[in-house]
């Protein structure tokens, strides 16, 4: 077995005890005994509800949303061959985030509709996106510029929105940061589908992806219908991401980051860099979101503060220590 | 060499000094009104009432001293308009009114903006000489150093629990000179909340939790908060009560709130258009599994509270507000 296999098995078993110091740690201490009891025999006592209906679902949902925002990143930041490439990158927080923030703000009444409107918010400011970077084919400089200036656009509108209706903003904030402070299993069905679909799909055509790494006429070259690859490839990605804006709120630093940090360990070849970054993803977020609901229990921290206040020091860390990323 | 620095230092620290001297003689000259107007006064609600002014510690730290009846008042806060409105007080400007309790006295004020975003060049056109602003609002705060260069007098004011609110009336009742005013909604409102505090039975251990109707968040308020007073006022424990991160509004643990399981979930709004937001609200709680399993929402105790007294201050009804909050938890007294 290579040296890479060992990794992703390294990486495996990190999701594993990540998933295990999730459901173990919370506000309310619970013996690892009393999870195991509650949750071979529900019956419906306090610690049930604790460990079943709110530890477990929130565990479930973060890292299908870490696996669903590092998959989209590290599909992005290949297709786009740009480092910097992220799932904001093509406008998925801030379309999703603009479309829910008119739902709170002005039609606070449909709140329910908020993961959706996201979602299509979402997907609605990637196809735009695309489509303002087409000119005979989308070169992937014009589309991270085009993404760029929509994003700053919509989040114009964000910060309008919030200057204009400074009474309703309280209820909003949870969505800005991003957070899992109240998820429900209706939202781990919610994602589940897509981070299933979206890994399912993903790891079956690494190859397309390491073609298009090579640069727009190699890939012709090889006979690779490049522009439907690409659209195919921005789709998905926007998908994934749209999924999990959708359930958590503006969480986009996962997608820029965790393909990287799998990238510095396991290299750029898509047929591990894959596996490592859901692996990843999902690690990250269950384990930021422990700190955050642990560190001042019973107050919590928004996920996303946690994210950036650990994980950024961490990447730049690694980014000094290991070799330049691409 | 050593000289040179030492020159440099000496410098530096007459420059420090002459500064600091700057800033003393100014503070002397903000206050030499108030010097001037030493001699006979009374002081209620920590505001001190001269013949022809006023004093006190504003929502900044500062004492500051007023001249009584302004006639061009600019007010860029609504719960601050209300009760300037019910002091008797008159103004040429407001922002607009979003608050759905428009103030009859206010109607025909220029609008100045938004709460959001109140605009200084409209205010300064209206050549108002006092304007009352939100000290706890960053944005009205930006205004106070361009509107002090134009000589207006400031009222920044902090409003967050009834203590507050009989400090403002007091004050505004004071300058408007109006004590008949301040003795029907300053000092009877006082009595009446008192009395109902008293009739409060001191014996019975029920905890409650507070929270903000939130599409996403589980964000709740401890006893700091305007209705968390009233409902430690009314013997209810806060579960969300702590040293940990008390601010105004905090994200809180679902599981920490399974496991107090509070007698009573009382929820407030954040904002308008609000009553179908209750009905979803209500039913995503009892369709969740967790939170169907609350005591409180078991039996009907998980209250959404009217947004006219417990989202907007309550003012000159704080003995209702009470009374509101008072039927729900002891309804053998206060019905």
């Amino acid at each position: 077995m290579g040296r890479k296999a060992f990794i992703i098995i390294g990486f495996a078993l990190l999701f594993i005890l990540s998933f295990f110091i999730s459901v173990g740690n919370g506000a309310v201490k619970v013996s690892p005994g009393e999870i195991i009891k509650v949750i071979f025999h529900q019956d419906k006592s306090m610690h049930y509800q604790i460990i079943w209906n709110v530890r477990l679902t929130r565990t479930i949902v973060a890292a299908l949303v870490g696996i669903c925002l590092s998959l989209s990143g590290a599909i992005l930041q290949g297709i786009m061959r740009n480092p910097l490439a992220g799932p904001n990158i093509i406008g998925v927080s801030s379309g999703g985030g603009l479309a829910a923030l008119i739902i709170l703000i002005l039609f606070p009444r449909y709140y329910y509709l908020v993961p959706l409107g996201a979602f299509v918010g979402a997907l609605m400011a990637t196809m735009f996106i695309y489509g303002i970077a087409w000119k005979g084919g989308v070169h992937p400089t014009r589309l991270v510029l085009a993404g760029v200036a929509m994003s700053a656009l919509l989040n114009a509108g964000i910060n309008g929105l919030m200057t204009f209706y400074p009474d309703r903003v309280v209820g909003v904030i949870g969505f800005m940061v991003g957070g899992l402070s109240a998820t429900t299993w209706t939202q781990v069905k919610t994602i589940f589908y897509y981070a299933m679909g979206g890994t399912a799909i993903v790891m079956l055509i690494p190859r397309k992806l390491n073609i298009l790494m090579l640069g727009d006429e190699v890939a012709v070259g090889l006979g690779l219908n490049v522009e439907r690859t690409r659209l195919a490839f921005i789709i998905l990605s926007s998908l994934l991401a749209g999924s999990a804006v959708s359930v958590v709120g503006m969480l986009g630093f996962v997608g820029l980051m965790v393909p990287h940090i799998a990238r510095l360990f396991i290299g750029h070849d898509y047929k591990y860099l894959f596996p490592a970054a859901v692996l990843l993803g999902g690690s990250t977020v269950m384990l930021c979101d422990t700190l955050a609901r642990v560190l001042f229990a019973p107050a919590e921290i928004p996920v996303g503060i946690i994210m950036s206040a650990f994980g950024a020091p961490f990447f730049l860390y690694l980014l000094r220590k290991r070799e330049a990323i691409r | 060499m050593r000289l040179k620095k030492t020159a440099i230092l000496m410098i530096l620290v007459l420059i420090i000094l002459f500064a600091g001297c700057g800033v003393k003689e100014q503070n002397n000259i903000a206050n030499g009104r108030e010097d001037a107007e030493e001699g006979e006064f009374i002081e209620e609600f920590g505001v001190a009432i001269y013949d022809d002014s006023v004093s006190f510690t504003d929502g900044r730290g500062e004492k500051v001293t007023l001249k009584k009846n302004p006639e061009r008042v600019v007010c860029l806060f609504n719960s601050y308009l209300e009760i300037w409105d019910s002091a008797g007080g008159k103004v040429i400007g407001t922002i607009e009114d979003s608050s759905e309790k428009p103030i009859e006295g206010a109607k025909d004020a220029e609008i100045v903006g938004t709460l959001g975003a109140p605009s200084l060049e409209k205010i300064i056109s209206l050549e108002p000489d006092m304007v009352i602003l939100n000290a706890n609002s960053k944005i009205n705060m930006e205004l106070v150093p361009a509107l002090e260069q134009n000589g207006i007098d400031i009222v920044a004011l902090n409003y967050f629990v009834k203590e507050d609110y009989f400090e403002i009336i007091r004050l505004f009742t004071a300058l408007t000179d109006r004590d008949d005013l301040f003795n029907e909604y300053g000092l009877k409102v006082k009595s009446d909340v008192d009395s109902i505090i008293d009739k409060v039975p001191k014996d019975k251990d029920m905890t409650a939790l507070l929270m903000v109707a939130s599409a996403k968040n589980i964000t709740v308020r401890d006893s700091s908060s305007y209705v968390g007073q009233m409902l430690k006022d009314l013997n209810l424990e806060n579960i969300s009560d702590g040293p940990v991160l008390s601010t105004e509004v905090k994200v809180f643990s679902l599981e920490t709130i399974l496991e107090k399981d509070p007698d009573y979930i009382f929820v407030q709004l954040t904002g308008t258009d609000q009553n179908k937001v209750f009905e979803k609200l209500k039913e995503d709680a009892e369709s969740n599994p967790a939170w169907a399993s609350l005591k409180a929402v078991k039996e009907g105790r998980y209250i959404f509270l009217p947004k006219d007294l417990y989202m907007y201050k309550a003012n000159h009804r704080y003995a209702e507000a009470y009374k509101g909050l008072g039927k729900i938890i002891y309804p053998d007294i206060f019905n």
